[in-house]
């Protein structure tokens, strides 16, 4: 076995290794990251292919059960509603995500005091704006200025365009008189940082070969490396290593090749995101840590929070954008603060998604479904639907519940041998009325903006994209597993930064918050690093 | 276009023959719109290549189809009236090859670039070409604009 001492070891590119990566990199510091899958090629992504739909379903499926590559990490989400989406490979779940990119508000950090649920963030929106506009800049985000739902806050690039689809929902918003904006995109509307911006090929949740989406293997990393981070990918780690004085001393690790590795380091930051994290932590068992590393309050992989999300899509009698410009189009907040007169606490955001399915998915949906006939009436049916879709997402706030987990599956693993994550999940019947409400009323907005027909579900079985909670931050080691600037309570050289950080959830995308906690985390560090461990 | 030849195919010839006629009964061609029907020779040889992994149970329901067609009409389904076999393949009792064919046949049917173009889409990859996108009406957000903050204050 060959051991190297790093300073700082990182664990997982994705929206926030990358992003710690990089801000730790002015401290000329040797930084090392391991990341368990590959660099992307975007000459690959489906979207270079006539049959981009059917690419999609596998190596391209937000599902690591599905994807299935040597390099994923299977995950037991069988007793959960909501199926775990994600990706792992350089730039981790950016590679997949929308980019649709708004900011938490103030209120989410306060959720406790406001609403007397859950508990309120041990830091608030003012400590974290600064480095949301730094992420802005890293990441390049389309936008406009001057939401009424948000405090003041800047627009790099202008936002992406309304085109027919966005037309229809404002109309139907405007109707209704309820709040609308143009969303803010992590996707370049004009070049940027250099990279092209979007051409509209529909396809940016399966990789946007253009890279005008802000993914951190195309944003953050080529500018981290530059400055001296080393990346090096299919290393996948199975635990991170202690010694007697209960201090991280590096990670053990299998190399491409298969062959196990440990590499010492000062400093272990932990960026596997709200299941790959509190999986790796459960996994380092010691004798200082029998219950898994950092987890003397017993949280880790507790308070697992989703976004339950509803879709409903209507069908419009003109034609629309379909697939032919990126999801990303308007939100609304309309209903994202708490009015108990609802039936709920908290609230979410519509997030527009411009096409309603592409030609293939819109063919066999519809005849499976019946709505698209077989025979001669088939061509005059699918062309009702086919472009002339369109509708949106409730993004929900789910709030924090201890029965709602993260531990290790017992039998299942990975291509390494790694015991995998279980998930254990229940929707709760805040949830479950927030989404009903959020399905009336988005019906009526599409019914107002001249929907023939709506159709609506929720929970989204596939939607478990946002991962959060399960290592959540706080000042109080009893209920908490980091403290209030990312550094664990129990391990004083060791750090989080993903979305297992979170308190609560608010009723957004999370990465733009991601990605500015673990800014803040690396300026918390920068600015300690004389007595980092005290 | 898939480079799968008939004789690759574990189907037999006669199946294969069947099961380009229920293509074609599931998206027959189209002189109003000027495009092909899932029969065509391209499209179902997609379909062939598709059907591969999942030739089993598509031989079981062809077989189900043909004893049926035999057994109302005493003739080959290639040999019965185009409603006669449509009422035989939505009355079969194997829903599954139903639904593998509807699966298999709209997904080689919308990958093709004439079908694709009949639709207003290009007929090839999204990439490099992309689309246009138009700005849209922006004056609709004007009564946004006129509204007061309404974030929550803390």
């Amino acid at each position: 076995m060959v051991e190297e001492v790093v300073d700082v070891l990182i664990i997982g590119s994705g929206a926030s290794g990358a992003a710690i990566a990089w801000s730790l990199a002015e401290t000329k510091m040797h930084i090392v990251c391991l990341e368990q899958g590959d660099w992307m090629k975007p000459a690959e992504y489906p979207s270079t292919h006539l049959d981009w739909e059917s690419r999609a379903d596998g190596a391209f499926s937000p599902s690591p059960n599905r994807r299935g590559r040597s390099t994923d990490a299977p995950i037991n989400d069988s007793n959960s509603p909501i199926a775990i989406a994600n990706f792992d490979g350089v730039g981790g779940g950016t590679i997949l995500y929308a980019g649709h990119f708004p900011r938490f508000h103030p209120s989410d950090f306060r959720v406790k005091s406001l609403d007397g649920v859950a508990d309120d963030w041990p830091i608030d929106y003012d400590t974290l704006a600064p480095y949301y506009d730094e992420n802005d800049r890293m990441m390049g985000v389309s936008g406009l200025a001057g939401d009424p739902a948000y405090p003041p806050k800047p627009a790099v690039m202008p936002p992406l365009p309304l085109g027919k689809s966005g037309e229809a929902l404002a109309r139907g918003f405007n109707a209704k008189g309820w709040h609308w904006w143009p969303s803010d995109s992590a996707i370049a509307s004009e070049p940027y940082d250099g990279r092209d911006k979007c051409i509209n090929l529909g396809a940016c949740t399966i990789g946007c070969a253009q890279g005008a989406k802000a993914s951190t293997d195309i944003t953050y990393w080529p500018h981290a490396i530059r400055a001296g981070v080393e990346l090096r990918s299919r290393c996948r780690v199975r635990e991170i290593t202690v010694n007697a004085e209960g201090m991280a001393t590096g990670a053990t690790y299998y190399d491409p090749e298969g062959v196990e590795q440990h590499i010492k380091a000062e400093v272990v930051v932990v960026a596997c995101n709200g299941v790959g994290t509190p999986r790796l932590l459960l996994n380092s068992k010691s004798n200082q840590f029998p219950e898994g590393l950092a987890n003397r309050s017993g949280l880790v992989g507790k308070n697992l929070m989703f976004h339950p999300y509803a879709a409903i899509y209507g069908t419009f009698p003109d034609e629309l954008d379909g697939t032919r410009g990126p999801g990303n189009c308007i939100w609304s907040q309309e209903f994202y603060e708490t009015d108990l007169s609802r039936g709920f606490v908290r609230g979410y955001t519509y997030e527009c998604t411009r096409g309603g399915g592409g030609p293939v998915s819109t063919a066999v949906n519809g005849m499976l479904s019946g709505r698209v006939p077989v025979g001669d009436e088939h061509h005059r049916a699918y062309r009702e639907l086919v472009n002339h879709r369109t509708g949106m997402v409730a993004i929900c706030e789910d709030l924090p519940e201890e029965h709602n987990t993260v531990t290790i599956d017992p039998e299942l693993k990975d291509s390494s041998g790694i015991p995998s994550a279980k998930v254990d999940y229940t929707l709760s019947d805040n949830s479950r009325k927030m989404l009903d409400f959020a399905m009336v009323r988005a019906t009526e907005v599409l019914e107002a903006a001249g929907a023939t027909e709506v159709h609506s579900h929720g929970p989204i079985p596939g939607g478990g994209w946002h991962l959060m909670g399960t290592a959540r931050m706080g000042t109080d080691p009893s209920r908490s597993v980091v403290n209030e600037w990312g550094r664990s309570h129990d391990v004083r050289n060791l750090f989080i930064v993903d979305g297992s950080l979170f308190v609560t959830s608010a009723g957004v995308n999370p990465t733009r918050t991601i990605q500015a906690l673990a800014l803040y985390v690396a300026d918390s560090m920068k600015k300690r690093l004389a007595n980092l461990f005290d | 276009m898939s480079d799968v030849i008939s004789s690759d195919s574990p189907l037999t010839k006669e199946e294969r023959e069947v099961l380009r006629l229920v293509a074609g009964l599931i998206i027959p061609a189209s002189d109003e719109h000027g495009i092909p029907g899932a029969d065509d020779e391209a499209i179902f040889a997609n379909i062939l290549a598709s059907a591969s992994a999942v030739a089993e149970p598509i031989a079981e329901g062809l077989n189900v189809l043909q004893e049926l067609a035999r057994r109302r009409h005493d003739e080959s389904m290639t040999n019965l009236s185009k409603d006669d076999q449509l009422t035989l393949l939505r009355d079969s009792t194997s829903t599954r090859l139903l639904h593998i064919m509807l699966r298999l046949t709209g997904k080689a049917y919308y990958e093709d670039g004439r079908v694709l173009e009949s639709i207003n889409l290009k007929s090839t990859p999204p990439y490099p070409g992309g689309y246009e996108l138009e700005q849209g009406d922006w004056s609709l957000l004007d009564p946004v604009k006129a509204r007061e903050p309404f974030y929550r204050k803390t």
